[in-house]
């Protein structure tokens, strides 16, 4: 393997004496596109915030390119990394067109004014998230998707190595998931964008992403394709809880991995189930 | 009325696409710095009337000719000239640059807060600035420091004491935070009121000086005043206007500034430091004047938009016009008379200022 981009090396992280993140490790090589998975409270915001540089971890390196993390100024690493976050305050009257353009914040210096290129990149990051014709609105009335793809337009005018996202389809209906989705996959695919997102939806994720990083009480469970991570053991332990159960399948379409939660006291078919009662 | 402007909507949409994009971007720069260089005459036309106008009135050429514009071969007489280059010039400058700084004030506290709420005053410095002129007033010295009194510069003390308190009491592990800082304002701010309140009834003597003070005015302004708040005023402003772009970052939040490149926490350290050097030069010069520094950003946004790098310079002009007129209709109104300024300001600006809320469609900020 290359030298990754990424490099996660026994990160440890609390708040005050209580930790949220212990001992974490992994890569990630530029061009792919992985998945944080794993419970609420589990640390994958926080693991987000330690590698955008918002939080300093007590123990362990983190490496962008080969350079530690903390390391970069504020603007350096704004050129590195960008950040979809998951709530964003946009009540203020600018456009999208203006909104877009703070992306390029990390490449101008003192009083200097937006250039030609500026505007160019601008361009180019609304091409690709599909937003040049909303460029007059202004950002207050925007729908969850529209605004949700201007803030991704947002992160790639900082033109970073890797995007960073926290939920970033929490909020939307089906057709908007599909769609943010999708054009996350277009532009690790087409523009070999390196993309590292917090995904709530397993089922969604399995569709998209090609690799997993499953988080439990702050630690990893598994990393690795859908297929080694998505498996009804590694979920039951990550999830643990007395009051569901999960069963995985394959998908009759696509044949991944296919999750399905159930109550406990639910007669379930699967491997799953036949588990909890051989333990009782 | 609603198919209306839902069809300019539509229509806006749909132009967008042949648009270009540079165009969209320097649409608003452009207006925006019409309305700039709109102020700019406004502030000069405001300037003249105020120097003209007043218990005296002064002609035109005689202005003219005491600033050396317009050589006559006739002599001004002294009298003339003593109002206009020892009294109306100096209160005019003042007026304008405590006007200025006030809105500049009230406009970085508003961004840094997010909070529309949020005025000059918010980190409690009107109340410590009371808090310092009320104690000059209670014990007087002979000495005058600078030529200018012990009063100013006892309000400046006491609003900069204020300012290191409230920061003090919002730092944990090194950061500020602002939510905690906006609580720490309130509580000192009441506290430091309440002890004024104390030596006030204590010190019935000097309730009038004190309650004068407290309404805000331009009444001792002379050339010395001018001269020590320059240097404040130059500074304050100069951290405003090197931070504008950070702070159209800040206002998507702290974390997104950070994400955008915005080294936060001393970014908010110097505008802090700006802003609260601002305010406490005004009050020391002028006494707590209010609204000001609240309905100025306000109406400044619906003209020019939310870009501070805009939004700063537009605010300071508005600020320095409204105070200069303010002041000029305060020695004018009842002449020989004089109202206190502050008093002409919440009489005009409640009024004003709620009818602009209603007139507002949505709430930007």
């Amino acid at each position: 393997m290359e030298k990754p981009l990424l490099n996660v090396t026994q990160v440890s992280y609390s708040y005050g004496s209580a930790p949220v993140l212990e001992d974490v490790t992994f890569k990630l090589a530029a061009g792919e596109m992985a998945a944080v998975v794993g419970p609420n409270g589990s640390g994958k915001s926080t693991l987000l915030k330690c590698i955008s540089g918002l939080l300093h971890p007590q123990q362990g390196d983190i490496t962008l390119a080969g350079k530690s993390i903390s390391g970069y100024s504020a603007q350096e690493r704004a050129k590195q990394v960008a950040v979809v976050p998951q709530e964003t305050v946009l009540a203020f009257d600018f456009n999208v067109a203006e909104t877009v353009l703070m992306g390029r914040q990390p490449h101008l210096r003192l009083f200097q004014r937006e250039t030609a290129a500026d505007v160019a990149a601008v361009q180019t990051a609304m091409e690709q998230t599909g937003t040049r014709s909303l460029a007059e609105r202004s950002v207050s009335t925007l729908s969850g998707g529209e605004r949700q793809r201007v803030l991704i337009a947002r992160a790639l005018a900082q033109e970073p190595r890797l995007l960073l996202l926290d939920e970033p389809t929490s909020q939307l209906d089906i057709t908007y998931q599909a769609e943010i989705l999708g054009l996350l996959q277009r532009l690790n695919s087409q523009h070999g964008l390196t993309i590292l997102a917090v995904i709530h939806d397993l089922n969604l994720a399995v569709q998209y992403f090609n690799k997993f990083i499953l988080l439990s009480q702050g630690r990893i469970l598994a990393t690795g394709t859908a297929a080694e991570v998505i498996t009804s053991d590694n979920l039951q332990r990550a999830y643990h809880s007395s009051k569901v159960q999960i069963a995985v399948n394959r998908h009759p379409v696509h044949h991944r991995p296919f999750v399905t939660v159930f109550p406990a006291q639910e007669k379930v078919p699967g491997s799953v189930n036949d588990k909890r009662e051989a333990v009782k | 009325m609603q198919s209306l402007a839902e069809q300019s909507e539509a229509q806006t949409v749909v132009e967008a696409v042949d648009k270009p994009l540079t165009l969209i971007l320097k649409e608003r720069h452009r207006r925006g710095w019409l309305i700039i260089l709109a102020l700019v005459l406004l502030l000069l036309a405001v300037m003249v009337a105020g120097v003209v106008l007043g218990a005296v009135e002064v002609a035109l050429p005689d202005l003219l000719q005491a600033l050396g514009l317009w050589p006559r071969p006739k002599l001004l007489d002294a009298s003339t000239k003593a109002i206009i280059m020892e009294l109306r010039l100096p209160r005019v400058f003042l007026a304008a640059m405590v006007g200025a700084a006030l809105a500049i004030g009230g406009t970085v506290f508003q961004a840094l807060f997010r909070n529309p709420m949020a005025d000059p005053y918010v980190l409690g410095v009107s109340a410590g600035a009371a808090l310092g002129a009320t104690a000059a007033f209670l014990f007087p010295t002979k000495y005058l420091p600078l030529g200018i009194g012990l009063v100013p510069m006892a309000a400046f003390g006491g609003a900069i004491f204020t300012v290191i308190l409230v920061c003090r009491l919002a730092r944990t592990d090194g950061y500020i935070s602002l939510s905690s800082m906006l609580l720490s304002g309130i509580a000192v701010g009441t506290f430091f009121t309440a002890l004024v309140s104390l030596l006030m009834y204590f010190s019935r003597r000097h309730l009038q000086q004190v309650v004068f003070w407290l309404m805000g005015g331009f009444d001792r302004a002379s050339w010395q005043y001018v001269r020590l708040a320059l240097p404040y005023f130059v500074l304050g402003s100069t951290v405003a206007l090197v931070h504008a772009r950070s702070l159209n970052a800040l206002l998507l939040g702290e974390e997104t500034a950070a994400n955008l490149g915005v080294e936060v926490e001393r970014t908010k350290n110097w505008l802090l430091v700006g802003a609260s050097l601002l305010t406490a030069t005004a009050v020391a010069v002028s006494g707590p004047i209010g609204f000001v520094g609240l309905i100025v950003p306000h109406a400044l946004r619906l003209l020019v938009g939310p870009d501070h790098r805009l939004l700063l310079p537009a605010s300071a002009l508005g600020g320095a016009t409204l105070m200069v007129a303010a002041d000029t209709l305060a020695r004018t109104i009842i002449a020989p008379t004089e109202l206190p300024v502050g008093l002409i300001m919440s009489l005009g600006g409640a009024p004003f200022f709620i009818s602009m809320l209603r007139r507002q469609k949505r709430s930007d900020i």
